[in-house]
């Protein structure tokens, strides 16, 4: 059988997809249970309850009220985001049969979405093997697994969803170009696929949208100074616009209007200092509490957690390719010169006074900084003049080498780290969280002593909560509606910390003249109070 | 018969592929991995795959347009039709709708060829 090149490289490219996903779920490989902070049960909860009561969930659920109430303020009592992404994890659970692995493991696919629809872009712009060594870095990309783990899987694909935007962008451009000057017939299907993906950036995470909105806008000026000519046609833009609104007012109706009341009031995103030092510095570091050291440090985020002198390899490969894309400024250079600009800018925006989140949008960071890497280095090989070919395998290898003994095995041990972490929940308490959802009512609700919280919203007493469907207090304001009292010694156990252990048992004395309602696995739960 | 039989030929790179994630998905996570990777392939993908068979794109091009199409509209539609419907049959229904228009354009047209390359 002969096969093809293209055949070849898809082949190429899956075995390099189906080892990303190994990767991304090594924590579901020995422990078959949730992981993911304070933002991850939130993503599972909606789904999880559709699939439990077999019909869509548009009101939040009692135990979710104490959170999310009033996040969505044209309609404060119904969800806070739009349902796709929680009907995505539901269906999983439908298809798997199951209810946390399907679920998870549909979460690791959606979320290296970034992995698929790089390498359809990049492959498109700059050939083969730039696609394929970019998409490879990327599945090692510190930033991209970390918000995995942490659980803010919804903004990991609205961001995937930017390059194959910018892609549709690209080809219709690049239809409308030929067109003015070829006279060939236009492609404008690829428009209409950049308005129903930006409607799902839109359903799944508006900043992703942003992303894609700011690179298209700058590229279209670039291309227009360059061309000297407006590569434009009013009937597809507007059609295009129109699909858009269609698309997100009929399947968001409740959410749509947040957003734009949001945008246009500002009231999402505070006014930012007017920092204008952060346009002369890549990395402004600000206080952010849900951003880690490492988001600002470049040799973490694309190099390794060790910070070896080999976790910069990349940097000047990266400048390598900035510099070639900025010399070379052909079409495909220009579409990712403009993607790079808009980071710039969005990353910046609070030196304009537009918002007080703009370090957010390092999200994407490693999706333009990785295909110009790649490039950076492919690049080199045309230094060598006949040898040109050779040097371009040597190259190839030297970076296959230089990114799996340095990213690729900082990212194996994190993922690999995560399989046995007390940050998750473990089979015991798994266990107790099934018991109370079976046997209290809906609006019980549960004070937990020793589940172990992290941040000022303890992710995993949020996680007993979801898997429960039951309220579990997390603010000192609701502590007079206790009904329940759990004590958890199963995390003070496990990590062998005695004084803990005995603190808790001082203090579940005063509870035994109340009912013991669960006692298994050094997890014990007694009813203080009636029901609502 | 014999489109069929081409349609397969054409395939069988994308069928070995599936097989193979839905094989490791198996072999590292359980069943309802691979039961996951065979969902999302019948009720997310093909849906999406068959109504684009009529566009001007390039096969692997329309597998993966279909897919990322397919996970912003297929729950779109599942989730408003699960207030009327329970949750579960939703999902079959909507895959089940936009199965048959798909195979109804993909036929339209092949007959709308065959009328032109008789008429040729």
């Amino acid at each position: 059988m002969k096969l093809s090149k293209n055949n070849i490289e898809m082949v190429a490219f899956a075995a390099l997809f189906l080892s990303a996903l190994y990767l991304w779920t090594l924590p579901m490989q020995s422990a078959k249970l949730p992981f993911g902070d304070v933002d991850a049960s939130s993503h599972f909860v909606i789904g999880d309850l559709m699939v439990q009561s077999n019909k869509a969930v548009l009101e939040l659920p009692y135990h979710v009220t104490f959170r999310y109430y009033g996040q969505n303020n044209n309609y404060p009592s119904y969800l806070w985001y739009p349902p796709q992404y929680w009907t995505l994890t539901a269906m999983l659970q439908v298809f798997g049969g199951e209810r946390i692995l399907p679920v998870f493991f549909g979460i690791a696919i959606l979320s290296l979405a970034f992995v698929i629809t790089s390498f359809i872009f990049i492959r498109e712009l700059f050939g083969f093997w730039t696609a394929w060594l970019s998409s490879l870095l990327l599945m090692f990309s510190t930033r991209d697994y970390m918000t995995y783990l942490w659980g803010q899987w919804p903004q990991l694909l609205s961001f995937g969803l930017t390059p194959l935007i910018l892609y549709c962008y690209y080809k219709y451009t690049i239809s409308l170009k030929n067109h003015k000057l070829l006279q060939t017939p236009t492609n404008h299907s690829y428009i209409y696929f950049a308005s129903i993906f930006l409607a799902g950036q839109f359903f799944f995470h508006p900043q992703g949208m942003v992303a894609s909105a700011g690179a298209i806008i700058i590229s279209t000026m670039l291309f227009t100074v360059k061309h000297k000519k407006l590569f434009f046609n009013l009937k597809h833009t507007a059609a295009a616009i129109l699909l858009f609104f269609a698309i997100t007012s009929v399947f968001a109706p409740f959410n749509v209007g947040e957003f734009w009341h949001e945008l246009l009031s500002g009231d999402g995103s505070p006014a930012g200092q007017n920092n204008l030092g952060k346009l002369f510095k890549w990395y402004h570091i600000q206080k952010d509490e849900g951003l880690p050291d490492f988001y600002f440090t470049y040799s973490k985020t694309h190099g390794s957690f060790n910070e070896s002198l080999f976790s910069w390899w990349t940097l000047p490969f990266l400048l390598l390719g900035i510099f070639f894309v900025i010399y070379l400024r052909k079409d495909e250079h220009i579409v990712m010169l403009s993607w790079l600009i808009a980071l710039y800018f969005l990353t910046r925006m609070g030196a304009f006074g537009m918002g007080s989140r703009d370090i957010r949008m390092f999200a994407f960071e490693a999706h333009v900084f990785y295909p110009l890497i790649a490039l950076g280095a492919i690049s080199l090989s045309g230094l060598f003049g006949k040898h040109k070919q050779y040097a371009k395998y040597a190259i190839i290898a030297l970076f296959l080498i230089l990114a799996l003994s340095v990213n690729g095995k900082s990212a194996y041990s994190t993922m690999k780290g995560m399989q046995y972490s007390i940050s998750r929940i473990n089979p015991y308490q798994y266990e107790a969280a099934e018991w109370i959802g079976k046997n209290l009512e809906v609006k019980d609700n549960v004070y937990d002593v020793g589940t172990l919280g992290y941040n000022y919203y303890g992710g995993k007493i949020k996680w007993m909560s979801t898997l429960s469907q039951r309220h579990f207090i997390m603010e000192d304001r609701w502590k007079n509606i206790t009904n329940y009292i759990m004590f958890d010694y199963t995390d003070s156990i496990l990590l062998r910390d005695q004084s803990q252990v005995n603190a808790m048992q001082e203090l579940e004395k005063n509870f035994a003249n109340f009912t013991l309602v669960y006692n298994r696995n050094n997890i014990k739960v007694y009813k203080i109070g009636a029901s609502n | 018969m014999e489109h069929q039989i081409k349609s397969l030929e054409a395939n069988k790179g994308k069928l070995a592929v599936l097989a193979a994630a839905a094989a490791m998905s198996y072999f590292f996570l359980g069943l309802s991995a691979a039961r996951a990777i065979i969902g999302i392939s019948i009720f997310w993908i093909l849906p999406a795959y068959i109504l684009m068979s009529s566009l001007n794109l390039k096969d692997e091009e329309k597998l993966a347009l279909s897919f990322f199409a397919g996970i912003v509209i297929i729950p779109s539609l599942v989730y408003w039709l699960a207030f009327v419907l329970p949750f579960r049959a939703s999902i079959y229904v909507v895959t089940g709708s936009l199965l048959a228009v798909g195979v109804y354009l993909t036929l339209r047209r092949k007959k709308e060829e065959d009328a032109k390359t008789q008429q040729n």
